[in-house]
């Protein structure tokens, strides 16, 4: 099957040269050029079509814009070391705070345990 | 942020590593894109890599970031030792560095040495004021020393110079969760929700910050917020179900007896629980009857 866009450029190129050839034999003729015949019209269609294909398949699969497709859906937080207090102090300051909060940190995902550290925040 | 295909990546790189499948440096090129604490296991492949000479020179250039990053891992799992030996290996590479300063003045945080920290970062600063990290620092230290208040001024400071910082912003709402000052932190939330609509952890958090204000307009509102997580996460969002079947409840509660909207909020309720149930019976089905009398004290159950 043809779907390298190469390949297909070759169709286009061969209705052209097709076009050249008619062209030349109608001066031999010394009738009038009006257009291509029709087997060039659809050899230059099929082109086209095969070329649309070939665009669309061979960069490979197309991303989603879903904002609930698994690439888009933003599960957690990245939560860094840019805000966190390094080391020890900082679980006890993260217990803490997780503690008093009255909705961060728990996990209500069902068949999963509760987290103290949330430290990815909710789960999705 | 982590998408979902994100966090399975990381959670099948963590596994393999884990299990001695290779893929370390992978991993930590990972956790370094995707900004999550992992420290232990940072510290752990990352050394490994460093201590074995030929795969450190087989980074390249990228070896000093490896150095770096371990470093911050090793201060976070409290490994000072070799946090400073990756700072002096990097003050050596790097004689001038501001970057190696703020490693130092970091160092000196581990440790505990909050005065000698906060000179360091202030030295820094003044070299160099627009240094966000630096600022951020500040911040986490005065959070550190249990100062939420002084945090918070930073924080305050903070942004209105950097406004554009999510993390920041994200960062002063949770304190202001954490404080129970739920008007503040929303106001926080709405900045979030504006600045990236499209993020439903923000969504999810706001409707959790106004439903715990409580009120029937900020209920309502409430409501909405969760209907766009489940929106943004095409239902596969626990929290936002429970939260629209609380919400249903408790405007009902309040607006007993003047039955305005009530078709479609019973609506919406109903199709919330129907999916909570739906959910549980797929992936913990012993915990199903617990549910179904949750969701009947909340006169919802179909």
């Amino acid at each position: 099957m043809i779907e390298n866009p190469v390949k297909v450029f070759y169709v286009l190129v061969h209705a052209a040269y097709s076009t050249i050839h008619y062209r030349g034999l109608l001066k031999i003729t010394e009738e009038e050029f009006s257009g291509p015949p029709y087997n060039v019209v659809i050899e230059l269609f099929v082109g086209l079509l095969l070329c649309f294909r070939a665009a669309l398949t061979v960069p490979g699969k197309f991303k989603s814009i879903h904002p609930h497709s698994e690439e888009n859906r933003f599960v957690a937080y990245s939560i860094g070391v840019d805000f966190g207090a390094i080391g020890s102090a900082y679980i006890a300051f993260f217990v803490n705070i997780y503690a008093s909060s009255p909705f961060l940190g728990r996990n209500l995902s069902p068949g999963k345990p509760n987290g103290l550290y949330g430290v990815t925040g909710p789960h999705l | 942020m982590v998408t979902k295909t994100e966090e399975t990546q990381l959670n099948r790189l963590e596994n393999q590593v884990d299990n001695g499948g290779g893929g370390a440096w992978d991993y930590l090129c990972l956790v370094r894109k995707l900004k999550v604490r992992r420290s232990e296991k940072v510290l752990k492949h990352g050394l490994s890599i460093l201590n074995d000479p030929k795969q450190r020179s087989s980074l390249g250039a990228d070896e000093w970031t490896l150095y770096e990053q371990v470093a911050v891992a090793a201060m976070d799992c409290q490994c000072l030792d070799v946090a400073k030996d990756c700072t002096k290996v990097l003050r050596k590479r790097f004689p001038d560095s501001k970057r190696v300063g703020r490693l130092e003045a970091m160092l000196f945080e581990a440790k505990g040495s909050w005065e000698l920290a906060e000179k360091a970062y202030a030295s820094l600063l003044e070299d160099n004021p627009l240094d966000q990290a630096i600022h951020k620092r500040r911040v986490a230290m005065a959070k550190a020393q249990g100062n939420i208040s002084v945090a918070i001024d930073w924080l305050n400071k903070y942004l209105e110079t950097f406004m554009a910082d999510h993390d920041a912003w994200r960062e002063l709402a949770e304190i202001y969760v954490s404080l129970q000052m739920y008007k503040q932190a929303a106001f926080c939330y709405e900045e979030l929700i504006l600045s990236q609509p499209t993020v439903p952890l923000y969504h999810l958090a706001y409707a959790d910050v106004l439903y715990t204000l409580g009120g029937l307009e900020n209920l309502q509102t409430a409501k909405k917020y969760y209907a766009s997580t489940i929106d943004l996460t095409g239902g596969k969002n626990t929290r936002a179900l429970f939260g629209i079947c609380l919400c249903a409840s408790a405007i009902t509660q309040i607006t007993k007896g003047k039955s305005k909207e009530e078709k479609e909020g019973s609506q919406l309720q109903s199709l919330a629980a129907k999916v909570l149930e739906k959910d549980y019976k797929q992936r913990a089905p012993d915990k199903l009857p617990q549910l179904t009398t949750a969701l009947k004290s909340l006169t919802l159950s179909s």
